[in-house]
């Protein structure tokens, strides 16, 4: 599978596809943070790759698009190393 | 990382308030190489059994003169840092923590390295001074790291913001 290393600065660790999903649903990052009750600087953190959240965010975000965790995050190689 | 430990949002301010000035007080009182003094700030004491090397003798009694400038400027500066390092931010989220703790781990390396070079190349009279400033370090190196990431993370955001 082909990775868009263009659109995002870190691709090496967990990859997520919550721009996608915030489109879907048609929600800001600000109103994404304000409903998992962060700050919207984290939830841009996660979306550039920068900052992995944790399990109990990742599982608040999973529900708040009605979608698994799985669906959402992807393990990658050097977050086995 | 729980934060029970850290003071609310509104003493960060306070605490820059109190810092900076006392900052620039300790510098100035530091570098000029006269010492001043505020004389009001200067107490005598009755010393009774040891008589020591500032003695003024007075035919009855013994007194020591101790002037609690530096005390006042020592004091004011280590509360600023502690409020401004060790208050909560405006919303206190998980990557905050983590920075905060990261930040934290930066500044505790860097203290002492920064002594170990201070204890290859300087001797004498200055090196008391720089250890006295090391007193001060690992807090203003916290609070200068910290800032500065939560500073560069809040440029980058402004240029991706969607």
């Amino acid at each position: 599978m082909e990775r868009e290393k263009a659109v995002y600065p870190n691709t090496d660790i967990m990859k997520n596809t919550i721009r996608i999903e915030r489109a879907i649903k048609n929600i800001t990052q600000a109103e994404l943070a304000d409903l998992v009750k962060v700050s919207r600087q984290t939830i841009n953190a996660i979306e550039s790759n920068k900052y992995i959240p944790s399990a109990v965010l990742a599982l608040k975000i999973a529900k708040i698009f009605e979608k698994k965790v799985e669906d959402i995050f992807s393990l990658e190689e050097k977050d086995w190393q | 990382m729980e934060t029970q430990f850290l003071f609310p949002y509104r003493y960060k301010r306070i605490g820059w308030f109190i810092l900076i000035p006392f900052f620039a007080l300790s510098l100035a009182y530091s570098i000029t190489g006269q010492v001043y003094d505020l004389p009001f700030l200067t107490f005598t004491f009755q010393e009774e059994q040891n008589p020591s090397l500032f003695q003024e003798d007075s035919f009855l009694f013994s007194l020591h003169k101790e002037n609690f400038t530096n005390e006042v400027l020592g004091i004011g500066l280590l509360v600023g840092l502690i409020l401004t390092a060790f208050s909560k931010e405006k919303i206190e989220d998980e990557r905050i923590r983590h920075l905060r703790l990261e930040s934290l781990l930066w500044a505790v390396y860097c203290n002492p390295l920064l002594i170990l070079v201070a204890i290859i190349f300087i001797y004498g009279g200055l090196f008391m001074t720089v250890m006295t400033y090391s007193m001060f370090t690992p807090l203003i190196f916290f609070i200068l790291r910290f800032n500065w990431l939560l500073w560069k993370e809040k440029k980058q955001s402004i240029q991706i913001l969607i």
